[in-house]
C-alpha cells in the first residue's frame, strides 16, 4: 500500500515540478532548452506509471495463485486495490470545540485510487504525452531549429496538463475528480489560446472553456446530488452503495450493506428509506454526471468546441484534443460503471447520444478539408463509439477503444503536425498532394494509423471498434449496431478521402514551399513509435486459440478485458439483473461481424482511393447534386448558428443589460455614499476641515450608537 | 515609607529577563540606532542593518518561547497589583509575526531607496530617524500584546500610535503624506482621550488597574445580583474599546486609515496595514476575553448585546470597507479600504467570543482559532500585494491603478503573483486566503449569527469586483507601458508570499491543524490570564487584589 | 425609564441643555447689568500687556518645537528623578539600576541631540549634510523643512 502511495503521489507531482520549474528558471535561464524539464517530468512520471502497473499485476497474480490455495492472508493484494488511498485531508473541521482536535471532514479529502483501470489511463496518457513532449521539441521550432515565441510557456503548460490528467486519472473521490477535471479544462484552454495573438485562437479557447463549463455544471452538480444523497464523495464507497441498494432484491450479502449504509450515513438511517432514495435519484446523478462527460467528451451537442480547439498547436491537438483528455468523459463513465448500470435510462441516453454523434460527426469529417478539423471530427466519432459502448454495458470494450485511438489518433493528428509543419502553416487538403515521396516517414506511419482507424482487420481499432459494434448489436436496441456499421464505412472513406488527397497523386504543395521535408528525428520517432502502438496495441486485447475463432485464430478478449474485469464487475452483474439482454455483450462469438465489417472498412478504402484517385469529378459532382443537403453537412448542421441565434446572442443582451445597470445605478448609489462623510462636514465647515469635523462627529455618533446597542440591543 | 514604593524598585531575576527578552531586544535596537548613527554619521545602511539584525533577534528570542509548543504564562507584578507586563505564548506569537513583518518592511525600504522618486530621497537622508521610529512603534504593538494593566495599555498604543505619527509624515514635501498625519494625529488625540476617559471610569469604579481583576469584580457583581452600574460599565469598557477599534480601523473609527495609507510611504503603508490591525486585534482578544469571559460566570449579564453591538460595527467595518474600494482609483487608498474591509471580517469573529448564547459559547474556540489564521494568511496576502504595489511604484512612479497595465507583459512575474494574492484577497479556492474567510464564517455560523454570514458572503462579492479590476488592469488592459525593472530580490519575496498563500490553501487541512494546535495554546493561556487569581477574588468582596507571585512564573500545563 | 440607555440619553440631553443655559444665562445676566463703553484698545485680543504685532497665523521656525520637546522630555526626567532620590537609600541596589537604566536611554537620545546640533540655536553650517534639495518657495511643508534645518 505503501508503495502505491509514494509512486501516486509522485506521478503527478513530476510533471508539475518540470511546470513549475520551467517557471521558475526555464524562462530566465535555460530559455529553449526548457523542454527538458518536462521531458524529465513526463518520462519520470511514465517509468513509475510502468512500476505502478507491475505492482498491481504483480497483485493481481499473487491473489490469483492465493486464491487455488485459498490462502486468505496473501489475498489482500488485489483487495487494496478498490481500496482509496489517503493523502491528506483538504479540509478539517473542528470535532471537539473544547479540545480543538481536528477531525477530518470526509468528503473533502485528498484520496487517490489505484486499480486497473486507473494503470491502463495512466499508461496511455502518459506513453502519449511523452511522445508528444517529445514532438514537441521539434514541432515548436521553424525550419532553422530557433524555439517559437512562448516555447518555455508551451512546455510549461504541457506540464501542467500531463499534471491535472494525472490527478483526474488517479482521484480516489469525487472532488478530486472534480479538481482533476477543472485543470485539464484549465490547461486546454492555456494550450488552445497558445498562440493568443491570432484572434481565432482566444475565440476557440474561450469557446471550449465556456462549453465545458456547461457541461461541468451539469457535473457538480451531479456530484453535489450524490454527496446529497449518500453523505460521502468517496468512489468506492458510492460504488457498493449503489451496488448495495440494486443488488439488494436478489439478496446475497444484506448484512454487509447494511452495515455499510450505516457507517456511512450514520446508525439511525433506515436502509429502507435509503434504499428508495437512491433508486429515485440514481438516474438523476448518472445524467448529470454524464452532462460533465458530455462536456469533455464533446458529445453532441456540446461538441462545438473540439473542431475549433484546432486552431492551437497541433502537438495539444494531438495530446489533449485526440488521445487523452477528451476521452475523460469516456473515463468517467467508465469509472462510474456502477452507477451507470443502474438506471436504464441512463444507459440508453448515452449510447444514444454516441451513436448520433458518431454517425453526424462521420458525416461532416466527410465533407471538411481542413486534415486537422477532419481528424477532430473523426475524434467525436470514435467517441461517439466509445460512449456507445459504454452504453451498451461493454464497459471494458470502450476503455479498450480508448486506449487503441490514444495511439492511433495521436499518431494521425501528429502526422497532421508533421505536414503542416512542412508546408509552413498551410493545411487544407486542396492545396497540397501527392507528398508521400518527399516525406516517407510521414507517409508510412500516416497510412498505418488511418488503416488502423478505418477499422482495417488485425489493426489495434479492429479489434476494439468491433466488439463494441458486436456488443450494441447484443443490446436490446440493435439499431446502435447498425449505426456503427454504417460509421465504420464513413470512417475508413473519410480516412482514404485525406490519405488519398493528401500524401497520393501528383506532388503538389502551396505556394511559397519549395520542398517538403521531413522534421527530424525528435518528429520522427514518435511517429514510428505510435504508428507501431497503432499495430500491435490491439493484440493485448484479443487471445489465440487453435481454430474456431477470427481467422481461424484469433478471439476477442484477451488478456486487456481480463485485467479489467474485476472493476466493471460490480456494474455488470448489476446488468445481468436488469435482464439478460445486457449480459450477452460477452465478447464470444460473432466471427461473422469481424468478417462483415473487415468487408466495410476494406471497402471503403477502396472506394475512397478510387474517387479520389482516379475520378476525382466524381465526388464534385455528388456533392453539387445533393445541394442543400451537402451545404447542411459542410456547415456543420448549422449547429453553431443556432446557438448564436438562441444563446449567445440573448446572453449578450443580458451582459450589456447588467453593464448599463452597473453603470449607471449602482455607480451612482456608492457616489453618494462615497461621499456621506463629506456631506456631513458640509454642514459643518466647508472642504478639507468640514470633513475632519464630520470624521469626528461620525466617530462620536457611531460611539453613542453602540453603547446605546449594548444597553438596549436593537429591539 | 509606603511599602508600594519600594517594591516598585524591582529588580527582575535572570529568568525573567529572558521572559522579557524580545522586548528588551528592540529597546535595545532603537539605543543601538541611535548610537550608530552617532559613530557613522547617519550611515543609512548601518541603519537598516541595525533594524534588520534587531528584528531577526527579537523573533528568535520569541520564537524560541513559542518552540516548546505548551502554553507559557508569566506575569510580571512587582507591586503586587496584577502583573504590569505578561511575557506569554500569546504575546510571544504575535511578537514573532511582527518581526517577521517588520524584515519585509526593511526590505522593502532597502530596495525601494535605489528607485529615482522623491520620496526615495527621504529614505537616503533620514534614515535614522526613520527606522528610530519604526522600530519604536513595533515595540508598542509588542507591549499592547504584552498586558493587562490599563495603564500600560494606554501607554502601550500611544507607544504605538505616536511613533506611527512620525513616519506617516515621512514624505516630507508631500501635501498629501502631511494632511495624513495630521488627521492621524488629531483622530489618535481624540480616541485617545476617549479611552483614557474609559479607563478612568474603570479604575475609579473598581479601584484597581488589572482588568483580570476589573472581570472577575464585573462577574462578581452580577452573581451578587447586582443591577445598578451596567449603563456606567457598558460606557466604560466601550469607551476603552474606541482606542483599540481605532488602532484595528473598525467603522466608524476607520476615517484616518484611507488618507493615511495613501499619504504614507509605501513601506509605512505596509506596516500599518498589518502590525496596526494584528496588533489592535490581539490586545482586543486580550482585553475582552479577560473582562467578558470572566471564568466564573459567563455570560454577564451586563454585556448580554455586546457580541450585537460588535457584530454591527464588524458588518459596517467590511461593508463600508468594501463599497469605498469599489470606485478608488488609487491603489494604495484602494488596498486600506480592503484591509478595513479585511478588519471586519476578522471583527466577525471577535463578536462570536463576546456571545452569550450557548451556541456562541460553543464556537468560542474555533472563532479565536480562525481570527489567529486570517491573521497570519492577511500578513503573507498584504505583504505580497504592498510589495508588487511598491514595485510598481518604484518603475513607474504612479500609485494609480492604471500603473498596473499591462503588467502581464511588463513583469508576468509580478502579474502572475498579484493575480493570485488579489483572488486569495477574495477568498477563492483553493488559496490561503479562502482558508481564512472559510474557518472565520464557519465559526460564525456555528455561533449562530447566521446573518453576519450573509453580509460576509455578499461583501465577498463585492469585493471580487474591485480585485478583479486589477486584475483586468493587468492582464486585459494594455496600453504600451515600458517593462517593469523589478528588483529580484523583491520579486523573490512576492513570490515567497505568493507560494505561502498557495500552500495553505492546497495544504488547507495540515496547516489548518498546525494552526489550531498553536491557537489552543494561545487561547489556553489567554483564558488563563484570570485562572490562576480566581480562586481568591470569587466572591463580591473580594477587594484585595491577588498577589501572585510573578517570580514564579507560572506555567499552564 | 426601564431602559438605562435611554436614561443616558435623556440625562445626556438635560446636562447639554443645562450647560448651553449656564453659558447663555450668565452672558444675558451680564449683559442687562453691565455698563457698555467701547473703545478700540478694549476690543484688541489680550497679549500678556504686549501690543500686537501683526499676524498671530504665521509659521513658527520648527526650532521651537524642537526645543520645547527636548525641554519636556527632560523636565520629566528631573521630575522622575525628585522623588527616586527621596527614597533612594530605602530602594536601596535595585533602585539604583533601575534608574541608571532609564537615564542611559535618556542620554543615548541626549547624545544623539548634541551631535547633530539640535540644541544650538544658531545652527552651525559644517555639522550639516550637504543639502541639494531644491525648494519651492511656495510650498508650506518646504519651508517648515527648510526652517527644521
Amino acid at each position: 500500500m505503501e508503495n502505491l502511495k509514494t509512486l501516486a503521489i509522485l506521478i503527478p507531482i513530476l510533471p508539475l515540478l518540470g511546470m513549475l520549474l520551467v517557471g521558475a528558471v526555464g524562462l530566465r535561464f535555460l530559455k529553449d532548452k526548457s523542454h527538458w524539464l518536462v521531458i524529465t517530468g513526463v518520462g519520470g512520471s511514465l517509468v513509475l506509471a510502468c512500476l505502478i502497473l507491475g505492482d498491481v499485476v504483480s497483485r493481481v497474480s499473487r491473489d490469483e495463485a492465493a486464491s487455488h490455495v485459498a490462502n486468505a492472508e496473501s489475498a489482500v493484494g488485489s483487495a487494496a486495490l478498490s481500496k482509496s488511498i489517503p493523502i491528506y485531508d483538504w479540509f478539517v473541521v473542528e470535532a471537539d470545540p473544547a479540545h480543538g482536535a481536528m477531525q477530518s471532514a470526509g468528503w473533502l479529502q485528498m484520496t487517490f485510487r489505484v486499480d486497473q483501470l486507473t494503470c491502463v489511463m495512466l499508461m496511455t496518457v502518459l506513453a502519449v504525452s511523452f511522445m508528444v513532449v517529445l514532438y514537441s521539441k521539434g514541432y515548436m521550432r521553424d525550419h532553422h531549429g530557433h524555439a517559437e515565441r512562448g516555447y518555455e510557456r508551451f512546455f510549461a503548460f504541457l506540464g501542467l496538463f500531463v499534471f491535472s490528467m494525472c490527478m483526474l486519472v488517479l482521484a480516489g473521490n469525487f472532488l478530486v475528480l472534480y479538481l482533476g477535471w477543472e485543470l485539464v479544462g484549465l490547461s486546454s484552454y492555456l494550450l488552445i489560446g497558445h498562440y493568443y495573438q491570432k484572434p481565432e485562437a482566444a475565440l476557440a479557447a474561450r469557446k471550449a472553456f465556456i462549453v465545458n463549463r456547461i457541461g461541468d455544471f451539469g457535473f457538480a452538480l451531479g456530484i453535489w446530488l450524490i454527496y446529497l444523497t449518500f453523505r460521502t464523495l468517496d468512489h468506492q464507497t458510492v460504488f457498493d452503495l449503489v451496488a448495495g441498494v440494486f443488488n439488494y432484491d436478489a439478496g446475497h450479502n444484506h448484512q454487509a450493506f447494511e452495515s455499510l449504509v450505516h457507517t456511512t450515513l450514520g446508525a439511525q438511517a433506515s436502509v429502507m428509506d435509503f434504499k428508495v432514495l437512491v433508486e429515485s435519484r440514481i438516474t438523476w446523478i448518472a445524467l448529470l454526471l454524464f452532462c460533465g462527460a458530455m462536456g469533455k467528451s464533446a458529445q453532441f451537442p456540446l461538441h462545438v468546441w473540439l473542431p475549433d480547439a484546432m486552431e492551437g498547436p497541433t502537438p495539444v491537438s494531438a495530446l489533449i484534443h485526440a488521445a487523452t483528455m477528451v476521452t475523460a468523459g469516456v473515463y468517467l463513465v467508465a469509472r462510474c460503471s456502477v452507477i451507470f448500470a443502474s438506471s436504464e435510462i441512463a444507459m440508453w441516453f448515452v449510447a444514444a447520444i454516441g451513436a448520433a454523434t458518431a454517425f453526424f460527426a462521420a458525416t461532416i469529417a466527410m465533407t471538411q478539408f481542413d486534415m486537422k478539423r477532419i481528424l477532430a471530427y473523426s475524434t467525436l466519432s470514435q467517441l461517439g463509439y466509445m460512449f456507445m459502448g459504454l452504453g451498451v454495458g461493454a464497459f471494458d470494450s470502450s476503455v479498450f477503444h480508448l486506449y487503441t485511438h490514444a495511439f492511433f489518433k495521436a499518431c494521425l493528428f501528429l502526422g497532421a503536425g508533421s505536414v503542416m509543419h512542412a508546408m509552413g502553416g498551410v493545411i487544407d487538403i486542396r492545396r497540397f498532394s501527392g507528398l508521400r515521396k518527399q516525406m516517407p516517414v510521414t507517409h508510412l506511419t500516416f497510412l498505418i494509423a488511418s488503416l488502423a482507424l478505418a477499422g482495417f482487420p488485425l489493426l489495434s481499432a479492429f479489434w476494439s471498434k468491433d466488439e463494441i459494434i458486436h456488443a450494441a448489436f447484443q443490446s436490446n436496441v440493435p439499431m446502435f449496431g447498425w449505426i456503427g456499421l454504417v460509421t465504420a464505412l464513413l470512417t475508413a472513406f473519410y480516412t482514404f478521402r485525406m490519405v488519398a488527397m493528401a500524401f497520393w497523386g501528383p506532388l503538389r504543395l502551396p505556394q511559397g514551399v519549395e520542398h517538403a521535408h521531413e522534421g527530424g528525428i525528435w518528429m520522427n520517432g514518435p511517429l514510428v513509435f505510435l504508428s507501431i502502438g497503432a499495430v500491435l496495441a490491439g493484440y493485448v486485447g484479443v487471445h489465440f486459440v487453435s481454430g474456431g475463432g477470427f481467422l481461424g485464430v484469433f478471439q476477442p478478449d484477451g488478456v486487456f478485458h481480463e485485467f479489467l474485469a474485476p472493476v466493471i464487475a460490480s456494474a455488470k452483474g448489476i446488468l445481468a439483473g436488469h435482464g439478460a439482454e445486457h449480459a450477452g455483450a460477452a465478447h464470444a462469438g460473432g466471427h461473422g461481424l469481424m468478417y462483415a465489417s473487415s468487408g466495410i472498412a476494406i471497402l471503403g478504402i477502396l472506394s475512397a482511393s478510387y474517387l479520389y484517385l482516379k475520378r476525382p469529378t466524381i465526388p464534385w459532382a455528388i456533392a453539387a447534386a445533393s445541394g442543400s443537403l451537402y451545404r447542411l453537412v459542410y456547415n456543420k448542421y448549422y449547429v453553431d448558428e443556432i446557438y448564436d441565434a438562441v444563446f449567445v446572442q440573448p446572453l449578450r443582451r443580458m451582459g450589456r443589460l447588467c453593464f448599463a445597470i452597473d453603470r449607471n445605478f449602482i455607480n451612482a448609489i456608492l457616489y453618494v455614499l462615497g461621499n456621506i462623510p463629506r456631506a456631513i462636514g458640509f454642514g459643518v465647515r466647508s472642504g478639507q476641515q468640514g470633513a475632519m469635523q464630520g470624521y469626528a462627529l461620525g466617530m462620536v455618533i457611531g460611539l453613542v450608537a453602540l453603547i446605546w446597542i449594548v444597553l438596549n440591543g436593537i429591539g | 515609607m509606603p511599602q508600594s514604593m519600594l517594591a516598585s524598585m524591582w529588580m527582575p531575576s535572570a529568568e525573567e529577563l529572558s521572559q522579557l527578552a524580545p522586548l528588551f531586544a528592540l529597546v535595545a535596537t532603537i539605543v543601538a540606532l541611535l548610537l550608530a548613527a552617532m559613530f557613522t554619521n547617519r550611515n543609512r545602511n548601518v541603519a537598516a542593518s541595525i533594524v534588520t539584525l534587531g528584528a531577526i533577534g527579537t523573533g528568535l528570542l520569541a520564537w524560541k518561547r513559542l518552540q516548546s509548543g505548551a502554553p507559557s504564562w508569566a506575569g510580571f507584578d512587582p507591586n503586587g497589583m496584577g502583573p504590569m507586563l505578561i511575557s506569554d505564548t500569546f504575546s510571544q506569537f504575535f511578537i514573532v509575526l511582527a518581526c517577521v513583518f517588520m524584515l519585509v518592511v526593511t526590505a522593502m525600504w532597502w530596495l525601494g531607496q535605489k528607485s529615482d522618486l522623491p520620496d526615495s530621497e527621504v529614505h537616503r537622508m533620514d534614515a535614522t530617524e526613520f527606522f528610530v521610529l519604526f522600530v519604536g512603534s513595533a515595540f508598542g504593538m509588542s507591549l499592547m500584546v504584552s498586558t493587562t494593566n490599563l495603564l500600560m495599555i494606554i501607554l502601550a498604543v500611544e507607544m504605538a500610535s505616536l511613533p506611527s505619527y512620525g513616519i506617516t509624515a515621512f514624505r516630507k514635501k508631500n501635501r498629501v503624506a502631511a494632511e495624513a498625519s495630521m488627521k492621524y494625529v488629531l483622530f489618535g488625540a481624540i480616541t485617545s482621550a476617549i479611552m483614557i476617559y474609559g479607563a478612568s471610569l474603570l479604575y475609579g469604579y473598581y479601584q484597581t488597574l488589572d482588568l483580570a481583576t476589573i472581570g472577575m469584580k464585573i462577574a462578581a457583581d452580577m452573581q451578587a445580583g447586582a443591577t445598578t452600574g451596567t449603563l456606567f460599565l457598558s460606557v466604560a469598557v466601550f469607551a476603552f474599546m474606541v482606542g483599540i477599534a481605532f488602532k484595528v480601523s473598525a467603522v466608524p473609527f476607520h476615517f484616518w486609515c484611507p488618507d493615511v495609507f495613501q499619504g504614507a510611504s509605501i513601506e509605512v503603508t505596509t506596516w500599518l496595514s498589518v502590525a496596526s490591525k494584528a496588533a489592535g486585534l490581539g490586545l482586543m482578544l486580550r482585553v475582552l476575553s479577560v473582562i467578558i469571559c470572566a471564568p466564573s460566570a459567563f455570560p454577564v449579564e451586563a454585556f448580554k448585546y455586546v457580541s450585537l453591538a460588535i457584530a454591527i460595527m464588524a458588518a459596517l467595518t467590511c461593508t463600508v470597507g468594501n463599497l469605498a474600494a469599489y470606485r478608488q482609483m488609487n491603489l494604495k487608498r484602494l488596498l486600506a479600504y480592503s484591509s478595513i474591509a479585511h478588519a471586519g471580517y476578522m471583527l466577525m469573529a471577535v463578536a462570536i467570543l463576546w456571545s452569550p448564547t450557548d451556541a456562541g459559547i460553543g464556537a468560542a474556540h474555533p472563532a479565536f482559532s480562525a481570527i489567529v489564521s486570517y491573521i497570519i494568511v492577511y500578513l503573507l496576502m498584504n505583504a505580497g500585494a504592498f510589495f508588487v504595489v511598491a514595485m510598481v511604484y518604484w518603475s513607474t512612479g504612479s500609485e494609480s491603478i492604471t500603473a498596473m497595465n499591462g503588467l502581464i507583459r511588463r513583469s508576468p512575474m509580478l502579474a502572475v503573483c498579484m493575480a493570485i494574492i488579489l483572488f486569495s484577497l477574495v477568498g477563492m479556492p483553493p488559496l490561503g486566503g479562502f482558508m481564512a474567510k472559510f474557518y472565520l464564517l464557519m465559526a460564525v455560523w456555528k455561533g449562530g449569527l447566521y446573518w453576519l454570514v450573509v453580509i460576509a458572503v455578499l461583501n465577498t462579492l463585492i469585493s471580487l469586483y474591485y480585485y478583479a479590476r486589477i486584475v483586468r488592469a493587468m492582464i486585459l488592459t494594455d496600453d504600451g507601458l515600458p517593462e517593469i525593472s523589478a528588483p529580484m530580490s523583491g520579486q523573490l519575496i512576492v513570490a515567497m508570499c505568493t507560494i505561502g498563500i498557495i500552500l495553505t490553501g492546497v495544504l488547507l487541512g495540515p496547516m489548518k491543524e498546525i494552526a489550531n494546535n498553536n491557537a489552543s495554546n494561545l487561547y489556553a493561556v489567554v483564558k488563563s490570564d484570570v485562572a490562576p487569581r480566581t480562586a481568591s477574588a470569587a466572591g463580591p468582596s473580594a477587594a484585595t487584589p491577588n498577589t501572585e507571585n510573578a517570580d514564579t512564573a507560572p506555567t499552564i500545563p | 425609564m426601564d431602559r438605562p440607555g435611554l436614561a443616558l440619553i435623556v440625562g445626556l440631553i438635560i446636562f447639554i441643555i443645562a450647560g448651553i443655559c449656564m453659558a447663555l444665562v450668565a452672558l444675558v445676566i451680564g449683559k442687562f447689568l453691565r455698563t457698555s463703553l467701547p473703545h478700540p484698545e478694549k476690543d484688541a485680543a489680550y497679549e500678556c500687556g504686549e501690543p500686537t504685532i501683526g499676524n498671530s497665523w504665521v509659521q513658527f521656525d520648527l526650532r521651537f518645537y524642537v526645543v520645547a520637546l527636548v525641554f519636556l522630555i527632560f523636565d520629566i526626567e528631573m521630575a522622575l528623578f525628585y522623588p527616586w532620590a527621596v527614597v533612594y537609600k530605602d530602594a536601596g541596589i535595585a533602585g539604583l539600576w533601575d534608574m541608571l537604566f532609564f537615564f542611559a536611554v535618556l542620554v543615548v537620545g541626549f547624545a544623539y541631540l548634541w551631535k547633530f546640533g539640535y540644541l544650538d540655536w544658531v545652527r552651525a553650517t559644517h555639522g550639516q549634510r550637504p543639502s541639494n534639495r531644491k525648494i519651492s518657495a511656495d510650498d508650506a511643508m518646504g519651508r517648515a523643512a527648510r526652517g527644521w534645518q
